[in-house]
């Protein structure tokens, strides 16, 4: 997984989470919230129409009756006069359509019908009395000796007309025997008061009114819903002593969820049970379309948030992570050897700015190191040539071949620690008979050393053309290299020796160099030998100095070696030398070797001896053997 | 190299402990001529415990000595040489020039 996706998850997680829960918990508080509220209002409404008709009921009808039933109570009146009072209180009190009074055991009470609702009756062919008129048998069934009975609800087909009954007992003293009056009671009123109410805004909202038994009131067909949910709960509560109200959610007649509210209008305490329940009810999405609303407009500013969330998460990702992927591409470039790539690291003064700006500093750094490597490899290059061509011409100084002799055999052999140095040597034919034989050694080595070398070796063959005894070559050798070289304090050791390849006298001198080993059958009982030392002195430093002279004469078989003290200096890993001891001992194994074969296992050992160290000095060799 | 000092009058001893070859040779000789600087010009080089000498220490030893004599009027002596140092001195021809002693107190006495 890339850093970026990390990042995005992570961001997306950090602002999922918060929002998630805010979100949710926002929404189910607002949900109960609206939920509750939807509720009230049901209720609200239910209480409102209950209201209304108890108002109804207390006010527009009961009050004014009762105020009848005490004025027709009193004896004094005739019955000219009650009737009288009857028409009065009938135009007085709205919605009254017939009242009269009974007496037991008198066939014909005392009856007024409203005139309006008479003509109305009479329209649909309905004679007013006999529609309205209560029989004392009718009576007696309804009233049950009750003070006060309010109910009996009819529907007059005919006249579309909802009617009820209230019966009031009369002062038995009054009239002599139990008398009541009764009035009918058009509910007009209530029914276009429920039909036009507010509530009412979709086919689902409902405004029901239902009786006792379940059935429903202002409804042609007295439809019995006693089974339907919202009504069977109401009929539930219908005997209960606290003033009921309640609400529910119920599925419709059509499937449909619904949320219903029931209230009883009480008529206490003329009648102790309800007459009728108030039923409210709409469908659940009416009545939660606040709630619903509420959560589409929530959610959708949670996938806003959450949006604004993710956005940002990539644009931090994204941001943090480009200068990153950059840093990345540079060093892959660099890798393919292109030191051009800058990293642009305007406005990132954050922490991957400053790497930024320190991988530019590395890359301009390197750059800098790679154009002086390569100058530096450059001028290593012309000095190693250089160095080449210096190595070629020491090379051509010094013998590569020797003279195939009947007498004698010779071979010699330089090789320097660097890849010029000061060992000189070389094998040269004087006259007929005479060859000169010469070995030398400047101190130091490398290309100093080498110069000297060369100057020493022009002079020394000036002067083995003038002279021929040895000491005195090296003599004024001496003189002549402390003239010519004042200040550079070098010095070169020299051997040199000149010998009769007919007789083997061999005439020899040195200049501070090592002595020769010799082996003669003669003087060194056939075994290596180191020649004995003379008056000497290394040349270059001091003149005036006289070199000693020594001869010995070599036999068939005798053999001289020629070194320079890089052979018996040389060291191995214990800080141990060569030695001369080891060279004697090596020189005798190989004594019946070839001059040249001598050589190569010489310088090979030593090369062996110092096998891990550096080669602290050049190795010069050359072996004389006489046949 | 190890170099100590003793200084006993106006002769300055000077001691050498390990190999007089061509890394040691400058370090000696520059200890050497910073004395020469402060007009010291008598020397006595002690060599007990030097076990090689290469050219490079030949070379500053017949210099130094050479410089001494000609221009300040001293010397340098060599004191004390192992007898494989003293075969270098003798192959080479420096015991024909310089002074050589058994030890660092003789040489330090011939001085005066």
């Amino acid at each position: 997984m890339s850093l970026r996706t990390k990042l995005l998850v992570l961001s997306i997680i950090l602002a999922l989470i918060p929002l998630g829960i805010s979100g949710r918990s926002m929404i189910q508080m607002t949900r109960d919230e609206l939920k509750s509220s939807a509720q009230d209002h049901l209720i609200a409404v239910a209480n409102d129409i209950t209201r209304d008709i108890e108002d109804d009921f207390y006010h527009t009808w009961l009050g004014p009756l009762q105020l009848i039933r005490k004025s027709v109570e009193n004896e004094y009146l005739g019955a000219k006069e009650k009737l009288s009072l009857l028409t009065e209180g009938m135009k007085s009190i709205s919605g009254l359509v017939a009242l009269q009074i009974s007496v037991e055991g008198i066939e014909h009470p005392l009856f007024v019908t409203q005139e309006k609702f008479s003509t109305r009756l009479k329209k649909a062919s309905l004679d007013p009395a006999r529609t309205l008129m209560l029989t004392s048998g009718q009576i007696a069934a309804l009233q049950k000796q009750k003070a006060v009975f309010a109910g009996g609800l009819t529907y007059l087909r005919e006249a579309d007309a909802w009617l009820m009954t209230v019966i009031l007992g009369l002062d038995e003293r009054t009239f002599g025997r139990p008398a009541t009056l009764s009035a009918r009671l058009n509910l007009e009123r209530i029914k276009k008061r429920i039909e036009n109410h507010s509530f009412i805004k979709t086919k689902t909202d409902a405004i029901i009114l239902i009786e006792s038994d379940g059935r429903k009131i202002f409804d042609p067909s007295r439809t019995d819903i006693s089974q339907y949910s919202i009504a069977a709960a109401a009929k539930d509560r219908w005997h209960a002593d606290t003033d009921t109200i309640g609400t529910q959610l119920y599925i419709g007649p059509d499937k449909k969820k619904m949320l219903g509210a029931y209230a009883f209008p009480s008529l206490k305490p003329f009648v102790e049970t309800p007459l009728l329940s108030v039923i409210v009810e709409k469908s659940e999405t009416d009545a939660y379309l606040a709630v619903r609303q509420m959560e589409q407009r929530l959610l959708l500013w949670i996938v806003i948030g959450f949006s604004f969330a993710v956005a940002g998460a990539v644009i931090v990702s994204v941001s943090l992570t480009r200068p990153l992927r950059r840093l990345t591409r540079g060093a892959r470039i660099i890798s393919q050897g292109d030191l051009s790539v800058r990293i642009e690291t305007k406005g990132h003064k954050d922490e991957i700015g400053e790497l930024s700006l320190a991988f530019n500093k590395m890359v301009k750094d390197l750059r800098q190191h790679m154009k002086e490597l390569e100058e530096t490899t450059k001028a290593k290059e012309r000095a190693e040539s250089e160095l080449k061509l210096a190595k070629d011409i020491q090379e051509s100084f010094l013998p590569k071949k020797f003279p195939e002799l009947e007498e004698i055999e010779v071979w010699g052999k330089c090789d320097p620690a660097r890849e010029v140095g000061g060992d000189y040597f070389d094998f040269f034919q004087i006259d007929d008979d005479h060859y000169g034989m010469v070995i030398g050694d400047v101190s130091g080595k490398g290309v100093p050393a080498a110069l000297f070398m060369a100057a020493s070796r022009t002079l020394f063959r000036t002067l083995i053309s003038q002279e021929h005894l040895p000491d005195k070559v090296l003599t004024e050798f001496n003189d002549r290299l402390v003239a010519l070289d004042q200040g550079s304090n070098m010095f070169i050791t020299l051997f040199y020796g000149v010998l009769n390849k007919k007789s083997g006298h061999l005439v020899y001198s040195t200049a501070g160099h090592n002595m020769p080993y010799v082996k003669s059958s003669q003087d060194t009982d056939g075994i290596f030998q180191m020649l004995p030392g003379m008056k000497t002195m290394i040349a270059g430093m001091m003149d005036g100095m006289e070199m000693g002279r020594a001869e010995i004469d070599l036999h068939k078989g005798d053999a001289i070696v020629l070194y320079t003290d890089g052979m018996t200096e040389a060291i191995n890993r214990n800080d141990e030398e060569f030695g001369e001891e080891r060279l004697e001992q090596l020189l005798d194994k190989y004594a019946d070797m070839s001059a040249r074969e001598m050589c190569k296992r010489l310088i090979a050992d030593v090369k062996a001896f110092q096998t891990g160290m550096p080669q602290f000095d050049d190795m010069t060799m050359l072996i004389l053997k006489v046949k | 190299m190890n170099i100590t000092e003793n200084v006993q009058g106006n002769v300055h001893q000077v001691y050498l402990e390990g190999r007089f070859d061509a890394d040691t040779a400058d370090k000696v000789e520059e200890f050497i001529r910073k004395k020469i600087k402060k007009k010291i010009s008598h020397f006595v080089l002690d060599m007990e415990n030097v076990s090689f000498i290469a050219s490079a220490g030949l070379r500053v030893v017949i210099v130094l000595a050479k410089e001494l004599r000609g221009e300040h009027k001293g010397d340098l002596y060599v004191a004390a040489l192992q007898p494989s140092v003293y075969r270098v001195f003798e192959i080479s021809g420096l015991n024909n020039v310089l002074s050589i002693f058994d030890d660092t107190e003789t040489a330090t006495q011939s001085f005066n």
